[in-house]
């Protein structure tokens, strides 16, 4: 066999065999940073040089979740685009791609701008200071908080409402209802705590008030996940199973984040607990890029002339 | 398509067919411009090659097994299917058609159209049609 003729099939089979798709690559890429993250905070703990863990999530670890979040915007409008007008998953991925907008709005906002870094580009501007990046650190969360969980309830609404259709919508099982009372129990707890702390004077920010339906948000989007999760458990393992499932993981991890700043700042979680605070958004934006990703993998496998693997 | 609109397809053959084109808006554009032509012109309009080609597949189609039966068209397609809804999804969507395999493409085509939407799965039904029942058979 000539050389080259050797040369294009071995090409043809790389392309064929080894061709990862965009979810081996969002995988594999947050893989090598969650690696890195950890042995920065391993080498802070032997050291006791916090730079370690400062440079790491200043620079690399801000990056990566602004390239996640761009990710996130990129393959929600594409999947969109694969949906006609009128079909019901398309107004879902529509309000899904601007949840995903505001992500990436507040990524930038408390990742970028409201840091004192040299990725920084308004730190040199005549008008930055500290005030100034707080209050784009506060609207960049109420951005990534409650109004981008607004209309990813209502887009993963939109999913769920697909699956009944289909027959296929999965039932809450003990756990799942004993879950969903823990963590409602945990919301009321706070209202009340609230409500406490109003009566005796307390006078919240604009930043603070935008920020409480976030909890109340939390717990319907958790409801959602769970639905999907036994939903996708119903119809089996598939690439539409697992979009839907990295939605579930990434609402879980955001809860799981939540729930973790909560108990730091009432002293429930002892040190290096509280470090899985700043470890458990890298994944928790990984799993939101990934479910586009798979959606559009699994579309673009039904045209392929090769079924997928699953 | 042609030994269809001359009545020369077996029956089984011809069901199968008119369930795909009940499904497939490509294939109906091309049925209805072959039946609309004289048989003829539908010879004639063909490459040579093209023509030489048909007459080797409609032979290959003659001497094939016949074809498979229903339980095990619907194992094939269910198999087809199941890397995009589910095994689950798959066996229970194929369970909810009627047993002469009538309404085969049209009950899975919706359940994929709601989860792929209809252009990926109008592709993904036209090719399970092509490797089950045609390529399959």
């Amino acid at each position: 066999m000539p050389r080259t003729s050797t040369v294009a099939e071995g090409r043809r089979w790389l392309r064929a065999e080894w061709s990862p798709g965009c979810s081996s690559l969002i995988l594999l890429g947050t893989a090598l940073y969650l690696g890195a993250g950890l042995a920065a905070f391993v080498a802070y703990r032997v050291s006791g040089d916090s730079s370690w863990i400062e440079a790491f999530f200043h620079i690399p670890g801000a990056l990566m979740m602004v390239c996640l979040a761009c990710m996130q915007l990129g393959f929600s409008i594409v999947v969109c685009r694969q949906f006609g007008a009128g079909e019901p998953l398309r107004i879902a991925w529509q309000l899904i791609a601007g949840a995903a907008a505001l992500e990436l709005a507040s990524t930038l906002a408390i990742q970028i701008f409201a840091v004192d870094s040299s990725l920084n580009p308004l730190h040199r501007a005549s008008w930055w200071s500290q005030s100034a990046a707080q209050r784009i650190r506060e609207a960049g969360l109420i951005a990534g908080g409650p109004l981008r969980f607004v209309l990813l309830a209502a887009g993963l609404y939109g999913a769920l409402r697909v699956y009944r259709r289909s027959g296929f919508l999965g039932n809450l099982r003990v756990t799942d209802r004993v879950l969903l009372a823990l963590i409602g129990i945990y919301v009321l707890w706070e209202a009340i705590d609230l409500g406490i702390a109003l009566g005796r004077g307390k006078h919240p920010g604009w930043a603070e008030i935008a920020g409480w339906p976030v909890d109340p948000l939390l717990w319907v989007l958790l409801l959602e996940a769970i639905l999907l999760y036994r939903s996708v458990q119903r119809m089996g393992a598939s690439w539409i199973g697992r979009c839907w499932i990295s939605f579930a993981v990434g609402i879980a991890l955001v809860s799981l984040g939540d729930i973790v700043i909560w108990a730091s700042a009432y002293g429930y979680l002892p040190w290096p607990w509280t470090a899985l605070e700043w470890y458990v958004w890298l994944p928790a934006a990984a799993a939101f890029a990934l479910a586009p990703a798979y959606q559009l993998e699994a579309i673009q496998h039904a045209g392929s002339p090769t079924p997928p693997r699953v | 398509m042609i030994r269809y609109i001359d009545g020369q397809l077996p029956a089984g053959a011809r069901r199968r067919l008119e369930a795909h084109l009940i499904a497939c808006e490509l294939c109906w554009c091309k049925y209805v411009q072959l039946a609309s032509a004289p048989a003829d012109v539908r010879m004639d309009s063909e490459e040579p090659g093209m023509l030489a080609k048909l007459r080797g597949a409609i032979r290959r189609w003659e001497s094939a097994p016949p074809f498979p039966s229903n339980a095990a068209l619907k194992h094939r397609i269910a198999g087809e299917i199941e890397p995009y809804l589910g095994p689950r999804a798959a066996t229970s969507i194929l369970g909810r058609v009627s047993d002469s395999g009538d309404d085969l493409l049209s009950t899975v085509e919706p359940v994929l159209a709601l989860f792929l939407g209809s252009r990926a799965a109008s592709k993904l039904v036209n090719r399970v049609v092509e490797s089950v029942l045609v390529r399959g058979a």
